[in-house]
């Protein structure tokens, strides 16, 4: 994977991580979303949606497709082993 | 008295489902700790919320939420939505690699 792309994704990860320290909404619940959600946990609502975008992002950028190959090729290197054995 | 009655309703329609489960599964132990890999994705994901969630009412989550409010949300429940996915993506994707040896020898 690029230097570049690594970069961002790890950059994206920690911002993700640092956004969920909310210290602005500790001491307070107004505004009221909708007239009954505190501020806070309209916030964090927000933040599990932002979470599950990132994990989207990475499943699509960083997926580790090598794991996957080094599978096929022990159930490759498995079958040759058993054939050497017949 | 209402409570017991509730509670006990309960354990009993759970005796009911597992003894109805353990006649239609195979008693081994892929069957038992994997479903048989029938597990999909939406059953798999409800179990680790269920799974995540008993964790928390065990730490006191619900006690805490009484004390302190509804912002107790974002103290367990949200930085659990980032930090479990996470840990599945880079940790459990290598623990599920045939090689997972070389990961963590």
């Amino acid at each position: 994977m690029k230097a570049t792309k690594v970069l961002f994704l790890t950059l994206l990860i920690v911002l993700v991580y640092f956004l969920h320290q909310d210290f602005w909404n500790w001491k307070q619940a107004e505004p009221f979303v909708f007239g009954f959600l505190p501020i806070g946990l309209a916030y964090h609502a927000g933040y599990s949606v932002a979470a599950a975008i990132l994990m989207a992002v990475l499943v699509k950028l960083a997926w580790p497709g090598h794991l996957e190959n080094t599978e096929s090729q022990a159930a490759d290197k498995e079958s040759k082993n058993d054939g050497g054995h017949g | 008295m209402i409570p017991v009655i509730v509670v006990s309703i309960y354990l009993v329609i759970i005796a009911v489902i597992g003894s109805v489960a353990f006649r239609k599964t195979q008693s081994n132990t892929e069957d038992f700790f994997l479903a048989n890999r029938t597990v999909g994705s939406m059953v798999f994901f409800l179990s680790l919320f269920a799974t995540n969630m008993t964790a928390f009412a065990i730490l006191g989550s619900s006690g805490q939420a009484y004390r302190q409010g509804i912002g107790i949300y974002g103290l367990m429940a949200s930085s659990s939505g980032l930090v479990i996915p996470l840990t599945i993506f880079f940790i459990g994707t290598r623990l599920w690699a045939p090689d997972a040896g070389r990961f963590f020898s």
